[in-house]
């Protein structure tokens, strides 16, 4: 059973629980076929965003929410997704579907680790990535995935989620954002005999 | 084959765990209008399952309509798994069905299934909670919340004759 899992992950674990590289695949290997169970698991960060953007305010409506993973469980991210749904009009142009421009940035960092963030640095938003590039956009309400993260996070591990809106105002144009939707964190989860 | 080999392989075969078959565990359900519930699927005493994918299908019926826009198809259901066995959820919070069903437009044909491993022992109870209430609005939007029919597939492998 443990061994048909494996054959499923083809890259090399990147170890951040202690913060440097696997030594190889069967450094990795040696940790999942160690686990005496190896399971998926899903983690889900629920979002909504709501701002009213006037003329004189340049910020970008953003949001915050995080999850931690289980105690006794360390846990592999190789999955994640995001669902938006768009709920109030933009730009006072009513839009009803939301087109890549739209498409809310997402950033998630690793929380007290470094390099903490997948996505690029973790304190600047240069280093966030539009979420098109990173998990895609179709349509409001629709998902796309990100596949084949593989990141090695430990139990009790925190993953910050930081969702801000895409669009700056047009000057002298004020604009209403809201957003509902959830990112969606997936991977597998080993027993705690690693540890 | 002579019978005493016959009978180590019949021995081998129940005490290895290698004898397995694909099997399906399926749940059809409307997730009504304003309220949450659970199903439970009981499981077969043959034997463990091992669930490696599921393929879901859901309605639109619902529709969103932004502040002064127009009324858009939309699926509010909400999705949580769990084995009687384990006691936990394989996920921290509901989900979103439309984070966790197979790609494809909506109400149209799926493809594909998306790869999910859990273990239920011999005899355990697949256990499904949905929540399709209303969302609050939080920018002047409207729901109108309908009924939806949720199809889902479990795709995994049993294994008959193992005492797990």
């Amino acid at each position: 059973m443990l061994k048909s899992f494996n054959e499923k992950l083809f890259r090399d674990f990147v170890d951040f629980r202690r913060g440097r590289i696997c030594r190889g695949a069967s450094h990795a290997a040696q940790i999942v076929n160690a686990s005496k169970i190896l399971r998926s698991v899903d983690y889900v960060v629920p979002f909504e965003m709501q701002r009213v953007i006037q003329a004189t305010e340049p910020e970008k409506p953003r949001y915050y929410g995080a999850v931690t993973t289980k105690g006794n469980w360390g846990f592999i991210l190789t999955n994640a997704a995001i669902s938006v749904n768009l709920c109030a009009k933009r730009n006072d142009i009513y839009t009803e579907n939301i087109s890549k421009d739209d498409f809310p940035k997402v950033k998630i960092d690793f929380r007290n680790l470094a390099p903490s963030s997948p996505f690029g640095t973790s304190t600047e938003d240069a280093g966030a990535v539009s979420a098109p590039l990173v998990i895609g956009c179709e349509n409001s309400g629709r998902y796309v995935e990100a596949k084949n993260l593989f990141y090695f996070l430990n139990q009790r591990f925190t993953i910050d989620v930081e969702i801000f809106g895409n669009k700056e105002f047009s000057g002298g144009t004020w604009c209403a954002e809201g957003f509902r939707g959830a990112v969606l964190l997936s991977g597998l989860e080993f027993s705690e005999e690693v540890f | 084959m002579t019978e005493l080999e016959i009978q180590n392989k019949l021995s081998d075969i129940k005490n290895s765990q290698r004898f397995e078959k694909t099997f399906d565990y399926t749940r059809s359900f409307v997730a009504k209008a304003g309220e949450a519930n659970s199903f439970a699927i009981p499981m077969t005493n043959e034997g463990p399952f091992v669930q490696e994918s599921l393929n879901i299908r859901y309605t639109t019926n619902s529709t969103v309509t932004p502040a002064g826009g127009t009324a858009k198809p939309y699926c509010g259901v909400k999705l949580k798994f769990k084995s009687q066995a384990a006691g936990n959820g394989q996920s921290n919070d509901f989900v979103p069905v439309p984070l966790i069903a197979t790609p494809g437009a909506p109400d149209g044909e799926r493809y594909g299934a998306r790869p999910f491993f859990y273990f239920y022992p011999k005899g355990d109870v697949l256990i499904i909670d949905y929540d399709n209430r209303v969302p609050a609005s939080i920018a002047g939007e409207t729901y109108d919340i309908k009924d939806e029919r949720i199809e889902i597939c479990f795709n995994g492998k049993l294994y008959p004759l193992t005492n797990v």
